[in-house]
């Protein structure tokens, strides 16, 4: 198991997939952003 | 409850632990009962982390706290997704090179045993009486609103867990995670719906959220920088990032859910699954309680959300004064009521218009009758606890959700309390056995020994969890007191582990004694400062790290002259 190739589905590097979770931080925090404007 | 709703609440239960049990029978090597025999898939790490985070404590105190401040402790996440990147790039690929059992294994192999012992340590004793506080958090609230008996509530949660956690080790508390945390998901997205549909028919979602804004209840994002406000922006990517950091690199009861994965690729994608799910689930739980907290815009809120508390007071000599608060209070709400038809019938969007001035002040007043009454509360009974958002979301349940779906609610916090103190006690039972039975009290023995030692050891921690949930009173808001407890002890434990993966010249004992003076920094700050207990984190790691360079400078001179 150890030995089993270490790379994500769908993408070709892990960078792929950890670029995928700060931008979708970088999202939600803009959402939440206008939110908190809107709704002031 | 109703019939229909125990039924619910004990099939969903019983259920889940039998399966649990049944899946995971027969375990009989120590690989297998610590580290789940390493062939978990992804999902079910990514759901067992999440469970493990969310105690009971979630699902009571998140939607009082939205009732009460608004959205804002959302911010308290929005480190986590970074840490989960950074672990799953350096921390996970190097637990699972090391194949260690547990996290603190890796620290006698970089700097020594004292080291590892004294993180260990300071895990047991954080995590041992956190465990306590997540059993006795649901059975205070579920007693007090249910009229259980608050001893039998402990046991009777207590016992379950047990019961299943020895018995099928790390892979029954995944396998249970699993179920138990579709169960809080489904549950609270049903809860989220149906507080939805019972708003007026002439209130939209987005008027709801539009009156939650005007109360000041919408702000999710804080840019401010003052450093006693709890949570803004900043507090949670720095203080934020170090909790996740410290959580789910150095705590156990973490660790142990991903190094059960398949391989590097699973528990990769286990802590990758959590860093997507956690802020938007943070985000609806705390937006179910501005719901509620809407809801109670258009029908009349009790003065005090505690009513045994409120009853309690009713039979003391203060009892005429609480009728009069209560009547002011009832005042109060129909001239809300009618100030919230106007600002409805006119645009509305801003807070700052004429009719939203006249809500936030009519709003302020209904504060501090409230207020009035926690201070009534307080004179008639000095011991009693004073602060009821705890009790928010469960009085709304019972009050105003359907036969059956009350029955699934209070199986949502029991899930949620039984999941936690499952981990818990699973990564106790294993840091007690790997890093101290088996590594100083008797080496060298074999694997059924190794396997009944943790089994009782994990059987100890359980009976040490019920006895601390025995004597715990109220503290603050459950919530907070958890976190508060996490990061008094995070920070230092944190810093060991970034000395050890960053500073390669420092040794052993500059870090061990760094360690105990930054531990004890930490805590002369917790009790003498007004700082927010996000930043303990902070001080914590930098004082471990800070001193630790230190130490080993002096030492480094000291054998040049």
């Amino acid at each position: 198991m150890e030995n089993d190739p270490d790379k994500p589905p769908l993408f070709k590097s892990w960078s792929g997939i950890y670029f995928l979770v700060i931008a979708t931080l970088a999202v939600l925090v803009l959402i939440f952003s206008l939110i908190s404007k809107v709704y002031q | 409850m109703r019939a229909v709703d125990w039924a619910v609440l004990l099939a969903t239960l019983v259920l889940i632990v039998a399966y649990g049990i049944w899946r995971t029978r027969g375990i009989r090597s120590v690989d297998a009962y610590l580290r789940g025999g390493s062939d978990t898939r992804w999902l079910t790490i990514g759901l067992s982390i999440m469970a493990t985070q969310a105690s009971a404590i979630t699902f009571l105190s998140t939607p009082g706290q939205g009732y009460e401040d608004g959205m804002g402790f959302v911010q308290f996440y929005l480190g986590l997704p970074i840490a989960m990147v950074i672990l799953s790039a350096t921390i996970v690929p190097l637990y699972k090179r090391l194949k260690v059992y547990t996290a603190y294994e890796y620290l006698e192999s970089r700097f020594d045993l004292k080291t590892r012992q004294l993180t260990a340590f300071l895990f047991l004793l954080q995590r041992g009486l956190g465990a306590g506080i997540s059993i006795y958090a649901p059975a205070i609230i579920l007693s007090t609103v249910l009229g259980w008996p608050l001893h039998l509530t402990n046991i009777a949660i207590g016992a379950l867990v047990i019961l299943y956690t020895v018995s099928g080790g790390t892979r029954a508390v995944n396998q249970t995670q699993t179920y138990q945390m579709a169960v809080m998901l489904g549950g609270m997205a049903l809860a989220f719906f149906f507080v939805l549909s019972r708003l007026p028919a002439n209130v939209s979602f987005g008027d709801a959220l539009g009156i939650a804004g005007a109360l000041g209840k919408m702000k999710v994002i804080d840019y401010s920088t003052r450093l006693d406000t709890r949570y803004t922006f900043w507090s949670g990517m720095t203080g934020g990032l170090f909790v996740a950091l410290a959580y789910f690199g150095t705590d156990q009861s973490q660790v142990q859910r991903y190094l059960s994965g398949a391989s590097l690729t699973e528990s990769r994608l286990g802590l990758l699954f959590n860093a997507l799910v956690k802020v938007p689930m943070q985000f609806m739980i705390l937006l179910v309680g501005v719901i509620v907290f809407v809801f109670y815009q258009f029908n009349p809120p009790p003065v005090f959300f505690n009513e045994a508390e409120l009853n309690r007071i009713r039979s003391t000599p203060v009892a005429a004064e609480l009728q009069e608060i209560e009547s002011a209070y009832g005042r109060a709400f129909l001239e809300k009521k009618n100030v919230l038809d106007e600002w409805l019938s006119t645009p509305h969007w801003r807070s700052s218009s004429p009719a939203g001035r006249d809500l936030k002040s009519v709003e302020a007043k209904l504060r501090g009758i409230r207020e009035r009454a926690k201070d009534l509360i307080a004179k008639a009974d000095p011991r009693a606890e004073r602060n009821d958002a705890d009790y928010v979301f469960i009085s709304f349940v019972l009050k105003h959700f359907p036969p059956g779906l009350v029955g699934l609610l209070v199986a949502v916090v029991l899930c949620a309390a039984m999941s936690a103190t499952a981990a818990a006690l699973n990564a106790l039972g294993t840091t007690t056995v790997v890093d101290f039975y088996q590594r100083t009290v008797k080496p060298g023995a074999s694997n059924d020994h190794y396997l009944l030692a943790a089994k009782l050891f994990t059987v100890f921690w359980g009976i040490v969890g019920v006895l601390f949930a025995a004597f715990a009173s109220l503290l603050d808001n459950l919530i907070q007191a958890v976190n508060i407890l996490g990061s008094i002890f995070y920070g230092p434990m944190l810093g060991v582990f970034l000395v050890g993966f960053f500073l390669k010249r420092v040794g052993g004992t500059p870090v061990f004694w760094a360690t105990l003076l930054a531990q004890l920094i930490v805590v002369i700050v917790f009790r003498y400062s007004t700082l927010g207990f996000l930043w303990y984190n902070v001080i914590g790691c930098a004082a471990v790290v800070v001193l630790s360079l230190g130490f080993n400078l002096k030492r480094a001179t000291q054998a040049v002259t």
